[in-house]
């Protein structure tokens, strides 16, 4: 942990790392997320589709209406995104330390922001679980409170981790603007911008692909 | 009172201003006797073996102000009216086929607008809203705030306000933090207010285009209006019709001992006066794809050979679906290779074979025909033996004419009027034609009500219901006569065979012109 807190920067490369490359994972496997409506209608969706829906109803139609293609990319996906989970938040979480460590008094907020990414990742982890076991069984459920409580994580995990990058990237800017930085950040912020300029790249392709 | 609390029909019926118009029209129309027999009234020459007269009726559509088109049957019902052919685009269909399908209860004297408050009281109308939850709570919202559109730009005003100064912050306490370690500890606070503004930015313009791909996906509409389709043919359901022959049969049943008291001259013996009344129902809807109006269920062999492949219900879904409020109502696989459909839209809509669409898809009624009653206009009727009654829903404010409005108008308003125009002027255009129709027409004024608010308290719906139920008292006994309207369209009539087309002028002498 004291490693951690020391330089943070190669954990955060290694996290973000796991982000883009996940994400593209995911953006394969989306191309084939499509159903059925009650119309009979072939209907493109996306995952934000399976975390907002209108009712539980309304998800277990979606899902009723996979293909059996459809629901095995769809539940690779939501496999896969637990690696991706395991990436962002820490991801998130790094970047609140680091920037905190920087301001004074304030890191002790920071530190608190990056504590409450623990609590978005079990949410997301929680959202997933049930996608999977909705998956499995598309039925409305008899307790309403349980697709509440998952419509509760979706926004909570959202909020959460907003609010991490809210109030840290723009204080990263600032940081490089007033030259505030670490000099041997700017070789882990290269590595980043390049992966990210890969990721754009791979992305571009795979989506052209579809 | 909460949108959502139940409330038995008699809150509506009882309602003092109810009881008062009804008693207003038994002072004017009763007969000495029993109490409330309004047997002075008459506005049509058609009666039934028990004695009620019957009209044509066409109903304007208007959201949730349809509630005032049920105050307003509801007296014309309680007066002894009943309706032969009826008509009605969105609001106006659900009650034209409400008022078709939920016969009154005879046994226990309960009119069919009774029967209709009934389902409406044991319906919340948010149910209808069943679209995404930030999209319901997000109406919910509109709606409820007055003066909504001018918050909204105040609102993204003091936003832009706000990031413009965090943004002036930012650069200058960046550059004076070099020198003054003060600003350091400002200039955090500023960049991370700045940040949250982008990001709540940012978020709102990421979760906007989800909602418009959203939209796409789902035929472009907040709400999918399955809870209103359901509602309708659990009502319908209840009441015998579950195909378009029960409809059709249900809304074509000739009453009992139909008969026509008039005293022609020109009629012979063998004359049957009766002939060609025959009840109907018309639920105006328009279909984006081929640009035409349709007219249900007259219309519905335009799209399937067989009855049961499609339910009444959806007749009344398309007439109501309120672009982009709800997904527009699509109706898909037309047998365009059938012989007996191409037929059809060749009798119907003058298409050939090769330009009838594989679907159609409809919207709002409303969009061509708010109020179609140029649907219940016979030219060949020389005397008419019944009237066409109209119930126009008017929620229009006064304008200011003194002011220059011309040249003062927003984009917004620009394009809401041009819309408008386009919109209206067709129902406009026959009425102008036809002026003496507008005796036949009642008015609700309800200006003060949001066509939309479907979270509307049941203390405005009882509103609503009042002022329908005063309009239609005011109109039988200040507005409508019967002779004098049978009279006008005779002599329009006769002016039309003497090859003067243009009733305007006509009109105008017979009619006293209401807007």
């Amino acid at each position: 942990m004291d490693a951690i807190f020391s330089n943070p920067w190669p954990y955060l490369v290694i996290c973000f790392s796991i982000v883009l490359v996940t994400s593209l994972w995911m953006t394969a496997l989306a191309r084939r997320f499509s159903y059925t409506d009650r119309n009979g209608e072939a209907t493109p969706f996306s995952i934000l589709d399976t975390q907002l829906p209108s009712s539980e109803q309304e998800l277990c139609d979606m899902i009723k209406g996979m293909s059996t293609g459809t629901q095995q990319a769809l539940r690779t996906h939501l496999r896969v995104d637990f690696f991706f989970m395991a990436g962002t938040y820490p991801s998130i979480a790094l970047l609140c330390i680091l920037i905190g460590n920087k301001t004074g008094y304030g890191q002790y907020f920071f530190w608190l922001v990056a504590f409450l990414q623990l609590f978005a990742w079990i949410f997301d982890i929680l959202e997933n679980i049930y996608c999977l076991q909705k998956l499995r069984h598309p039925v409305v459920s008899d307790n309403a409170q349980i697709f509440r409580r998952y419509t509760f994580n979706v926004y909570a995990k959202f909020l959460i981790a907003i609010t991490g990058l809210a109030i840290t990237l723009p204080l990263a800017f600032y940081f490089w603007m007033s030259g505030d930085y670490w000099p041997d950040s700017l070789w882990y912020a290269g590595l980043m911008l390049a992966e990210v300029l890969v990721f754009f790249f791979v992305s571009k392709r795979i989506k052209a692909a579809a | 009172m909460a949108a959502t609390q139940k409330v038995p029909p008699e809150y509506f019926t009882q309602a003092p201003e109810v009881v008062t118009a009804l008693q207003q029209l038994a002072d004017k129309f009763d007969e000495p006797g029993t109490p409330h027999n309004y047997k002075k009234l008459r506005i049509s020459d058609t009666f039934d073996a028990e004695g009620h007269q019957y009209v044509n009726l066409v109903q304007e559509g208007g959201g949730v102000l349809g509630v005032a088109l049920v105050g307003y049957t509801y007296i014309l019902e309680k007066l002894g009216i009943r309706f032969m052919r009826l008509a009605g685009t969105s609001a106006g269909a659900i009650n034209t086929t409400l008022l078709a399908v939920v016969k009154e209860d005879k046994a226990r004297q309960i009119t069919s607008s009774e029967r209709i408050l009934q389902y409406l009281c044991e319906k919340p109308f948010f149910d209808f809203v069943d679209g995404h939850p930030i999209a319901r709570a997000l109406i919910r919202w509109i709606i409820k705030t007055e003066h909504f559109a001018q918050r909204i730009r105040n609102g993204g005003l003091w936003m832009g306000i706000s990031l413009v100064v965090f943004l002036l912050l930012d650069i200058i306490t960046t550059g004076l933090s070099y020198r003054h370690p003060i600003f350091h500890g400002i200039a955090i606070f500023s960049y991370v207010f700045t940040g949250i503004i982008l990001l709540g930015l940012g978020f709102a313009a990421g979760y906007g285009t989800y909602l418009i791909q959203r939209l796409k996906n789902r035929g472009f509409g907040i709400n999918p209006g399955r809870n209103f389709t359901d509602w309708m043919k659990m009502i319908m359901g209840e009441n015998g019709v579950s195909t378009i022959d029960d409809l059709l049969r249900v809304s074509g049943k000739v009453p009992d001992g139909l008969r026509v008291e008039d005293n022609d001259p020109d009629r012979t013996p063998d004359d049957n006066p009766t002939k060609g009344l025959v009840p109907d129902i018309t639920l105006i809807t328009s279909d984006i794809i081929t640009q035409n109006k349709i007219e249900f269920p007259r219309m519905w062999n335009l799209f399937r050979v067989n009855q049961e492949d499609i339910h009444p219900a959806e007749f009344v879904r398309a007439s109501m679906s309120i672009p982009i409020f709800f997904e527009s109502h699509i109706i898909r696989n037309i047998p365009r290779d059938e012989p007996i459909i191409q037929t059809n839209w060749k009798n119907y809509l003058l298409m050939e074979p090769q330009d009838i669409p594989t679907a159609v898809r409809f919207v709002d009624g409303g969009v061509l025909s708010n109020f179609p009653i140029n649907i219940l206009y016979n030219p060949e009727v020389v005397k008419p033996r019944l009237p066409t009654f109209g119930i126009e829903l008017d929620d229009s404010k006064p304008a200011d004419n003194t002011q220059n409005r011309a040249d003062n108008m927003g984009l917004g308003t620009y394009l809401g009027k041009l819309f408008n125009t386009v919109r209206y002027y067709y129902d406009k255009d026959f009425l102008l034609k036809n002026s003496l129709f507008r005796k036949g027409i009642g008015v609700i004024h309800v200006s003060d009500y949001n066509w939309l608010d479907f979270n509307i308290p049941v203390g405005k719906q009882r509103e609503l219901f009042v002022l329908g139920a005063q309009a239609a008292t005011k109109f039988l006994i200040e507005d409508f006569n019967w002779e004098e309207y049978k009279t006008a369209r005779i002599i329009v009539h006769q002016q039309i065979n003497s090859s003067q087309k243009d009733m305007r002028g006509v009109s105008d002498i017979l009619t006293q012109s209401k807007k």
